[in-house]
């Protein structure tokens, strides 16, 4: 369940599986999506898949990504995007000592 | 890389927990024929495991893409996985719900309005998505797909409809005792012929993806996300 968590933390993975929601799409498609590097997109698949929310199949030269959520997943992802889940940012935050904390130290 | 034609892991997870609760049930059953418990006792047993076995079911249907298998594109298969599983879902949350906090009359009239609203929301969803596969198909000349586990996912899902069909009309017709009825006895039968190939499946699906010493094989050529 923490891998669902975490794939679904980050906006760039939710936009893909929406996306995919909407039909079954190759890794360059997805891509052509996004303003991210290509090596980004195959970490953010590479999580996605690692948590069971897609699932690739080769098809000649190109791999094709389909949806494979349960319907708690679903929700989970429903209530991501409502509530604008971003953990990354939360951890950034936490790495970065606040003043008070500098002072105290 | 997943292959197609076998289900995920948590989908196993779930044909255990299927057959767990079915095995509890039947538990509950003799514990009434022993007479160690009440008829209402095990009424409301029954009506909470069905609950949760729709809930269990509901959830992870999408998962196995079961309609995927008879359908070339993707989008109604979607849409229609991801109605049947949150009508099973919800409706079972509700059934289990009054079984356990409504009086047992309610509880059955409840359920068994509730189920009958199911099984005629699931016939109709998969009409209307075979009605539009086959036109998407006749208009793209597309070639249906053939895989095992989906096609697995579905005699489930049709099973589950079934008995919930039998179970709930016998309760609107009145007689409601048909949780000791040879019904409910045939149809757990064909629950468990139903779910024994996905059980199989899911087995081979595990053989494949380890190795000798039951560890997890590593891809031998790096994963470049398909590019």
């Amino acid at each position: 369940m923490n891998r669902v968590f975490k794939a679904l933390s980050d906006p760039t993975r939710r936009r893909v599986l929406e996306l995919l929601r909407q039909r079954d799409m190759s890794a360059g498609e997805l891509a052509e999506h996004f303003d991210v590097t290509k090596p980004a997109m195959s970490a953010h698949f590479a999580v996605l898949r690692e948590a069971g929310l897609v699932a690739s199949m080769k098809r000649g030269q190109s791999v094709v990504y389909e949806l494979q959520m349960s319907v708690l997943e679903d929700a989970l992802l429903g209530f991501a995007k409502a509530l604008q889940w971003n953990f990354q940012k939360t951890k950034r935050r936490r790495a970065i000592p606040s003043s008070r904390e500098v002072f105290e130290r | 890389m997943n292959d197609e034609g076998h289900i995920s892991a948590p989908a196993t997870k779930t044909t255990y927990g299927f057959l767990l609760i079915t095995l509890a049930m039947l538990a509950s059953v003799v514990l009434w024929k022993v007479s160690l418990i009440e008829e209402d006792t095990l009424r409301r047993l029954l009506g909470i495991s069905i609950g949760l076995l729709m809930m269990l079911v509901g959830n992870s249907l999408p998962k196995t893409r079961f309609l995927k298998a008879f359908d070339s594109t993707s989008l109604p298969a979607t849409t229609a996985e991801r109605v049947i599983g949150w009508a099973l879902v919800l409706a079972g949350a509700a059934v289990g719900y009054a079984y356990v906090t409504d009086a047992l009359s309610l509880a059955t009239r409840l359920s068994a309005y509730l189920g009958a609203a199911l099984v005629l929301t699931i016939v109709v969803t998969v009409l209307v998505f075979w009605r539009s596969a086959y036109k998407h198909r006749a208009l793209e000349g597309q070639t249906t797909r053939k895989t095992g586990a989906p096609r697995k996912g579905l005699i489930l899902l049709l099973t589950l409809t079934w008995i919930l069909a039998g179970a709930f009309a016998k309760y609107l017709w009145g007689d409601r005792s048909w949780n000791a009825s040879p019904i409910a006895a045939v149809s757990l039968v064909a629950l468990y012929i139903a779910v024994i190939p996905l059980l199989m499946s899911s087995k081979r699906w595990n053989a494949g993806r380890e190795n000798r010493n039951g560890r997890r094989r590593r891809p031998t050529t790096p994963d470049y996300g398909g590019f």
